[in-house]
């Protein structure tokens, strides 16, 4: 959800009504979008990553425009004749072009430009990955334009630098060039777009510094590259929408390549739905006027059937895929508040599932054996669940942790238990607290390579000794899960030597119970004995 | 040195003693069934053993025979010596047979007698048995004293928030469900129709396990690979085998589509999801989710806000409001806020129908809708914290006075 801010006063300018900040909220946030903040001069608003439409301010204004209804101007494609010719360039094999005339630029529209480059680069781009554009003076272009593929060695003088450079010299010597190295760097041949004096153009890296744009530039000529063919033409239309409602006029270039194509594909697709459909789908009957109306909200122009409407899907908008797009947007233009909401007649029994059932009969037990039930992360280390414990073992790790305290799966529950003691050792003793939780342990037979286990895990913070408490609450949580415990006396590197027991049930091990090794008490700096049970609730897999 | 009757013994002395009683009932016939025996004479056990002992009675297949009636019942008599205080009446043989027996105990109270009317700390048992705390001075408290540092046992409040708004949810019908934490990327992401490149799929949003997953789905799988190619132009097929922790609980919902066997259902499930975001007040690596969907013929929008609405209710809101918004996996797609006293209007959860992309792989026709509540937030609200990590918190303190 990328969140933008718009200068205020130019959106308002556009939409074409003054609006009061109050009424701009909410009218902004009557379509998807959320108002963050307005300020005298500012909005900030949070986008939806659907609407790409709407990330630039031309874009948002034509939406709200529409949304009040005020009629927004049409936007026309006519012919430039200007031809570019295409060869095969495999490492980023899309373009389109335009031409965009009548250009009368001042602060506020090449701030507009620059952030809206900025965000379809972000965006629909993925960091100039999926998408870049590239905006030149046309008016300094000179002859044919070619769009190919070239040695790493041909030179031409970069946006801001004086002296020529080499390609691979612009990639190791600009801060563009090294941010957006990684997209070329391993191709044989590198993009760039070419006239008769050379290269001016080195998507997605550069422009040249010959054909830059200035408050001067009369024409502009936009070359938009890329790997997938769709994002490319959503850029470019959003990039078509954005210089119309500025008021320029967009002229279309033939893109001559193994085939030939007309760029902007500015195409209006039509849609059908039956009205039926669209009743049923939001409980609502609608009117053949007032869903026309519904729909010019939305910026669609709408026809009508008998029994079904075509919706005209405006070539900006890229996330209308079926009618269900269409029918949600009707349903927002309406008003989401509008519908009356309506509790439906399907009778379900409701249930807990075993394993909570389980888990919550012995929570109950331990509250009542008076402890404290604490709620901890999954996520853990191998410091805390192993080498702090004097024991070794596996767990799955996480490839991109974020903080080294958290980095792979807790295996079981009794560390975290000891974690959390000795981060309150200024606190009274006795400390009696139990976790009822999961832990996750890597199983390769499994369809998700892990085996998850409910657990209860309990531990006493006092002086004394509770081992006999500790055996006494394991017989009554075997009673609550009606099963049979049997015990042996055992050894663990955790546990005080004597002190220790193994828990069975069926003859599976299900759990332990003892006295903490004072080593271990002391590697967490808990310097008061610990006795602790730790036991199997259930086990599941996916 | 003094003799005292327990419990037991005072009983015994009141009632009769067992065998006594035995001996009397049989006394009428001569002889009776042991079923009815067991019924008839309380401690039967007892009177049994030590009838027997004395040769009184005899088994004879199921029925106990009266065999020797006897003359009286010396333990009786001793224990109303004892009672008298006339314990020196009473000889050393018997009365070590009842001190076996648990009906007299020794008592020696001469430790006490010192005592005699000093100020004393404890009121002991020793001192109200033997009648000495009429002749000591009990100490006097007052209010000012510090409480003691004992805490209740006490339930996590997140946990009783969560277990509130399950037994609200299982009150509207909805069944609970679970699914895996580490989970295949395909079931938290690809069949909720999030193209390979969406950006919320990244290593930022996104914690990556070593491993892939194996689907034994196939059928489902090939229909999403299908659907992806369709409507995006291609998918990563190796991203989707790729293990993941869960972010998101509509995986587990996810998950259950492929389950439905018929309609309605009516199912939810609120459980821990991970994300790596940079951990701060509003942030952490870990939270719960609550979600849920409901799928049955003929349902719609109306139906939809007709649900949330009702689930809102959980937040105790006095009114309740729905904004337009927008999930990869549904269309439309409904943000909820509730109006709360002094807060205002507070984002309650997201909701939508899915998508036909999500459920038409499944081969699900009918309508599903989907909700998320904000349980997090919810539990924020009712604890007055503005911290989320006070939700997995260690702090003991806090949960000891929260």
């Amino acid at each position: 959800m990328p969140t933008v801010t718009f200068d205020k006063k130019r959106l308002l300018k556009l939409i074409g009504k003054n609006l009061k900040d109050k009424e701009l909220e909410e009218l902004v946030n009557s379509l998807k979008s959320n108002v963050e903040e307005i300020s005298e001069n500012e909005i900030k608003v949070e986008l939806t990553a659907d609407r790409s439409d709407m990330f630039v301010l031309e874009g948002f204004a034509r939406a709200l425009r529409d949304f009040i209804g005020l009629d927004s101007p049409e936007i026309k494609i006519s012919d430039s004749k200007v031809v570019v010719k295409q060869e095969e360039v495999p490492v980023r094999p899309y373009i389109a072009c335009t031409i965009v005339r009548n250009v009368k630029l001042d602060d506020e529209t090449i701030k507009s430009l620059m952030n809206a480059q900025e965000i379809l680069h972000e965006t629909i781009g993925r960091k100039r990955k999926k998408v870049a554009i590239g905006l030149h003076d046309f008016d300094k272009i000179e002859g044919e334009i070619w769009y190919k593929g070239v040695s790493r060695n041909e030179k031409f003088v970069p946006l801001g630098e004086s002296e020529e450079m080499s390609l691979i010299d612009v990639l190791a010597k600009t801060e563009k060039g090294r941010k957006y190295a990684d997209l070329i760097i391993n191709a044989n041949k590198w993009p760039v777009f070419v006239d008769n004096k050379g290269i001016f153009s080195f998507p997605p890296i550069l422009n040249s510094d010959r054909t830059k744009i200035t408050e001067n530039t009369k024409n502009i000529f936009v070359d938009v590259t890329g790997i997938d063919r769709n994002a490319v033409k959503q850029a470019m239309n959003i990039l078509v929408l954005m210089f119309s409602e500025m008021g320029f006029k967009i002229e279309g270039v033939k893109i001559k390549g193994k085939r030939e194509l007309f760029t902007p594909e500015w195409i209006e697709t039509p849609i059908e739905i039956e009205k039926i459909k669209i009743e049923k789908f939001l409980g609502e009957e609608f009117k053949d006027d007032e869903l026309k109306k519904l729909l010019k909200k939305m910026g669609y122009k709408s026809v009508f059937e008998k029994d079904k409407v075509i919706a005209i899907i405006p070539p900006y908008r890229f996330d209308v895929f079926s009618e269900t797009d269409v029918i949600e947007d009707i349903a927002i233009a309406y008003g989401y508040n509008n519908f009356a909401p309506e509790l439906p007649n399907v009778f379900t029994k409701g249930e807990l599932t075993e394993i909570e059932r389980i888990s919550d009969e012995i929570r109950e037990l331990l509250i009542g054996f008076g402890f404290q039930e604490i709620v901890r992360p999954i996520l853990t280390n191998e410091e805390l669940q192993f080498k702090k414990m004097l024991i070794e073992g596996k767990a799955i790790n996480i490839k991109n942790p974020v903080s080294e305290l958290y980095t792979q799966m807790r295996v079981w529950l009794l560390p975290t238990l000891m974690d959390f003691l000795s981060k309150n050792t200024k606190e009274p003793y006795p400390q009696k607290i139990f976790e009822i939780g999961d832990v996750v342990l890597p199983d390769k037979k499994s369809e998700n390579g892990a085996k998850e286990i409910r657990k209860v895990s309990a531990a006493i913070a006092a002086n004394g000794s509770f081992f006999a408490e500790m055996k006494r609450i394991v017989l009554e949580t075997a009673k609550k899960m009606k099963i049979n415990v049997e015990f042996k006396d055992d050894k663990h590197p955790s546990f005080i030597e004597g002190r220790f027991v193994r828990i069975y049930s069926g003859g599976e091990e299900i759990g332990l119970f003892g006295e903490i090794n004072p080593q271990v008490l002391e590697n967490f700096k808990v310097y008061i004995p610990v006795a602790a049970l730790e036991m199997k609730i259930s086990e599941s897999n996916p | 040195m003094q003799y005292v009757l327990t419990e037991e013994g005072e009983k015994y002395l009141k009632n009769g003693l067992p065998e006594k009683n035995l001996v009397l009932y049989l006394e009428k016939f001569g002889k009776a069934p042991i079923s009815d025996l067991e019924k008839e004479i309380e401690n039967f056990d007892i009177a049994l053993l030590w009838a027997k002992k004395k040769g009184w009675v005899e088994l004879k297949f199921n029925e106990l025979v009266l065999v020797k009636k006897p003359e009286s019942f010396p333990e009786e008599e001793a224990l109303r010596k004892i009672k008298e205080n006339r314990a020196n009446e009473v000889d050393s043989e018997m009365l070590k047979i009842l001190i076996q027996r648990k009906l007299v105990e020794k008592v020696s109270y001469t430790h006490l007698e010192e005592l005699k009317g000093k100020e004393i700390t404890v009121l002991t048992s020793d001192l109200i048995k033997s009648g000495y705390w009429r002749e000591v001075k009990i100490k006097k408290y007052s209010s000012d004293i510090p409480p003691s540092e004992t805490f209740p046992g006490k339930i996590h409040p997140y946990i009783k928030i969560i277990k509130e708004v399950k037994e609200f949810l299982i009150g509207l019908g909805f069944k609970e469900i679970r699914g895996p934490l580490v989970e295949i990327n395909f079931w938290n992401c690809d069949v909720l129709f999030m193209p390979s490149d969406h950006p919320a799929r990244e290593i930022h949003d996104i914690f990556f396990v070593e491993g892939e997953g194996k689907v034994k789905e196939k059928e489902i799988w090939e229909n999403v690979k299908k659907m992806h190619e369709k409507k995006w132009g291609y998918w990563d097929e190796n991203l989707a085998k790729k293990l993941i922790l869960r972010s998101q609980c509509t995986a587990v919902s996810a998950r259950s589509l492929a389950k439905i066997r018929k309609l309605p259902v009516k199912i939810f499930t609120i459980d821990r999801v991970f994300r790596p975001d940079v951990i701060d007040a509003k942030h952490f690596i870990e939270f719960e989710q609550c979600e849920g969907i409901v799928a049955d013929e003929n349902l719609n929008f109306k139906h939809l806000l007709g649900y949330l609405k009702e689930i809102a209710k959980v937040f105790g809101g006095e009114d309740v409001k729905f904004k337009p918004s927008y999930f990869p996996f549904t269309e439309p797609s409904v943000e909820m806020y509730v109006k709360i006293g002094n807060l205002g209007w507070v984002e309650a959860g997201g909701a939508g129908i899915f998508r036909e992309e999500v459920t038409k792989p499944f081969g699900i026709n009918a309508p599903v809708l989907a909700w998320g509540l904000g349980i997090g937030r919810l539990a924020m609200l009712k604890l007055s914290i503005e911290d989320i990590r006070y939700l997995y918190s260690d702090d003991l303190k806090w949960l000891r006075e929260v």
